[in-house]
């Protein structure tokens, strides 16, 4: 490969040595003193002792979010059922272990599956809903965790109206703070965590609320109670 | 391309003089109506959300949040090379700018080498710091605001005047003309309407898109992590749907790792929306990967200085704390009236009368560090307590250090400092003073009959016009407190 030119600006080591500068010193030296403790006792909301699916069904409704409680058994139902009471006719299905034979399902019931692994984004526009699971849930914010990878792209839980969720009892930790826990128990930070805390909201317009802008107007989360 | 309609409505002349706008803002009683009621629910949202959630433990969470930033700013320089390295890692392009123009020149070489013809761009404070749009429009590349409120008022030729909700100005009715003009629908001032006109016509974009814009909102220097907080999803959009992202961060928003995330994130919605967090909290670390089905191929980010190192030093630094939420906006009573274009440039509200002049020099700005009543609101609000009336106190002493005041303030200021000297000099002044007042309020007393009767000064001539032209002057009592001590005083006790 040839070697390109440079691109404008400033080069790494004078920029950093600009605020090194700024600080008084010559050069980055290791912090002498830790960085702040997240203690428990400031910081936490949501501690592991809360009856963390009470917490989590309570704060995603307040953030404009519908909770469907099921049990393990009882996923596939809630699922049809949701999206058949929405008028869904093409939805697009992401992979997990929450969602093994929902999409035979659905199309058994007459849903055009959309073909979104194919041609990615472009596809997506032209579904009415995206069924995903969760890579975690935040129960103190009612927030799902939705991580890509394989099986998991961006745009299921973005790009159509209506985005349907299956979050585990299992899934749920307690609070915001918890999200560092999280990370360390992962080899590698996927390329994209998103926390989605209700439907997309705007009040951009004299403030009023007005939900549905860019991404989807409506979330769904079936609540299964794997306890 | 040449014409570009977006005019910047903050290239002003300097020294800008911040009266002519704030008078028309205080004039216009619309504007003021809108400002005001807006900012007082957000701020009654936000102390609401705080005493729910943490109750008396309000405070420490905020002095957390404060010592988060405040600490990483103290190491600032190790901090940055550990996200380098990180986000390096992740497969993110880190780029240097020292201003906003070399800023814009790396993002233009980016889209020029992968051919980007259009651009959709999701809401930054830090682009309209370097005046990306009419960059990117000047270099031919077809560029839309996505953000709501942005893009209205993209299509409007207008500029925020919020950090957090920019087109707080502007009345639905403004919208809907907008909109009939520039997209040739139908007029219609209904919100819910016009929100859906936006999402069809900005799909539209996202669809043909060949490069996204960010900003970011936090940088995470252990994971190498890119963190933007928006609400209605343009911003997913905007890093997911184009092949190529460009993210714009000053440096000022690392923080150390994502345990503090959170803790930041706890403090940052309330504080600005009065939400618990908001709809979209979207952590991106690196460009799309082998197995993954979306997303950009590749993913750049621009650091930005320009004028951060000098904040940077000891006495000015908390300032950089700023995590952009609003609420000293919102809490502040002189924002409140005057609004967001009062203060001539992308920063409004107190942090903006006490970043911009550092930014942009002093003397250039030197209303804004007095375009405070020192009441200590913004302080109060602050989620990492930056204490803004001190900052102000020590560019108003900068002020008078580079001698950016007026000649007549410094003279009154020299000879108030020359009287306090001893007891003579004060006792002269302070009379000269006394006799002066009264003799401009005689015959504006309610019953001019006693020597106790309060006088009022409605007119003083020269410097001191203006504050007599909106309200009265009380006039001094015809004897000092000290007079009066030393006649009948003492022995009334």
């Amino acid at each position: 490969m040839k070697p390109q030119a440079q691109y404008p600006g400033a080069d790494r080591a004078a920029f950093v040595a600009r605020v090194s500068g700024a600080l008084g010193r010559a050069g980055p030296t290791s912090p002498t003193e830790p960085a702040p403790q997240v203690e428990d006792r400031v910081a936490r909301v949501t501690g592991p002792e809360a009856d963390l699916g009470a917490v989590f069904a309570a704060q995603a409704a307040a953030a404009g979010m519908t909770v469907h409680p099921t049990n393990r058994a009882g996923v596939q139902r809630e699922v049809r059922a949701v999206l058949e009471r929405l008028g869904v006719r093409r939805v697009m299905i992401g992979e997990g272990l929450m969602l093994e034979g929902v999409a035979a399902d659905l199309s058994a019931a007459g849903l055009e599956l959309v073909a979104w692994r194919e041609r990615g984004f472009a596809a997506m526009y032209d579904a009415d809903a995206g069924v995903t699971d969760v890579q975690g849930a935040i129960a103190e914010t009612g927030t799902l965790v939705c991580c890509s990878g394989p099986g998991r792209a961006r745009g299921l839980s973005l790009v159509a109206p209506i985005h349907l969720a299956v979050v585990r009892r299992s899934d749920i930790v307690p609070d915001l703070v918890d999200l560092g826990v999280m990370r360390a128990s992962e080899a590698a930070l996927p390329s994209s965590v998103v926390l989605i805390t209700g439907p997309s909201k705007t009040a951009d317009i004299e403030g009023i609320l007005i939900t549905g802008v860019h991404g989807p107007r409506e979330v769904h989360v079936v609540l299964v109670n794997d306890a | 391309m040449t014409g570009s309609p977006h005019e910047h409505p903050f290239d002003v002349p300097l020294p800008f003089d911040l009266r002519p706008r704030a008078e028309k803002a205080v004039r216009d009683l619309q504007l003021r109506q809108f400002v005001g009621s807006a900012t007082r629910g957000k701020d009654r949202g936000r102390r609401d959300g705080f005493r729910e959630v943490f109750g008396d433990r309000s405070e420490g969470v905020r002095t957390l949040a404060g010592a988060i930033k405040q600490h990483t700013l103290d190491h600032l320089d190790w901090y940055l090379e550990r996200f380098i390295e990180a986000a390096g890692g992740a497969g993110v392009h880190v780029h240097f700018a020292q201003d906003g123009a070399q800023a814009n020149a790396i993002c233009l070489e980016i889209a020029r080498r992968q051919g980007c013809r259009l651009c959709v761009k999701s809401k930054s404070m830090v682009t309209e710091e370097t005046e990306l749009l009419p960059a990117l429009l000047a270099a031919g590349i077809e560029t839309i605001e996505t953000d709501l409120g942005e893009f209205i008022l993209q299509l409007d030729h207008d500029a925020p005047s919020h950090i957090v909700t920019p087109m707080i100005h502007k009345d639905r009715a403004a919208v809907g003309r907008a909109f009939a003009r520039e997209l040739g629908v139908p007029y219609t001032d209904d919100p819910a309407r016009l929100t859906a006109i936006a999402r069809e016509h900005l799909r539209e974009k996202y669809r043909r898109a060949d490069l996204g814009v960010s900003g970011a909102n936090f940088l995470v220097a252990e994971t190498g992590s890119i963190v933007i907080c928006t609400n209605e999803g343009n911003g997913r959009f905007c890093t997911s749907a184009p092949r190529v992202h460009v993210a714009f961060a000053g440096i000022e928003k690392l923080i150390p790792g994502p345990e503090h995330l959170g803790v930041m994130l706890k403090v940052l919605a309330r504080s600005s929306t009065a939400q618990p967090l908001t709809c979209y909290t979207h952590c991106i670390t690196g460009p799309r990967r082998a197995d993954e089905h979306d997303g950009p191929d590749e993913v750049h980010l621009i650091l930005l200085d320009n004028g951060r190192t000098e904040i940077l030093r000891e006495e000015t630094r908390e300032l950089l704390r700023c995590i952009r939420c609003g609420a000293c906006l919102n809490a502040c009573p002189v924002y409140r009236r005057i609004g967001g274009h009062s203060y001539g440039a992308v920063y409004s509200g107190p942090i903006g009368a006490a970043i911009t002049p550092l930014l942009k020099g002093v003397h250039n700005f030197p209303d804004l560090p007095k375009a405070t009543s020192l009441c200590g609101a913004c302080f109060e609000a602050c989620p990492v307590k930056i204490d803004l009336p001190r900052q102000f106190i020590a560019l108003r002493r900068r002020m008078v250090e580079q001698r950016v005041t007026g000649a007549w303030e410094r003279a009154v200021f020299r000879l108030w400092g020359w009287s306090l000297r001893s007891a003579w000099r004060y006792r002269l002044v302070s009379g000269v003073q006394r006799v002066v007042l009264r003799w401009l309020g005689r015959g504006m007393g309610p019953n001019d009959a006693g020597p106790s009767t309060r006088r009022w000064v409605s007119r003083i001539p020269g410097v001191l016009k203006g504050w007599t032209g909106e309200r009265d002057f009380p006039a001094p009592a015809s004897r000092s407190f000290r007079q009066w001590w030393e006649g009948e005083g003492r022995s009334e006790r």
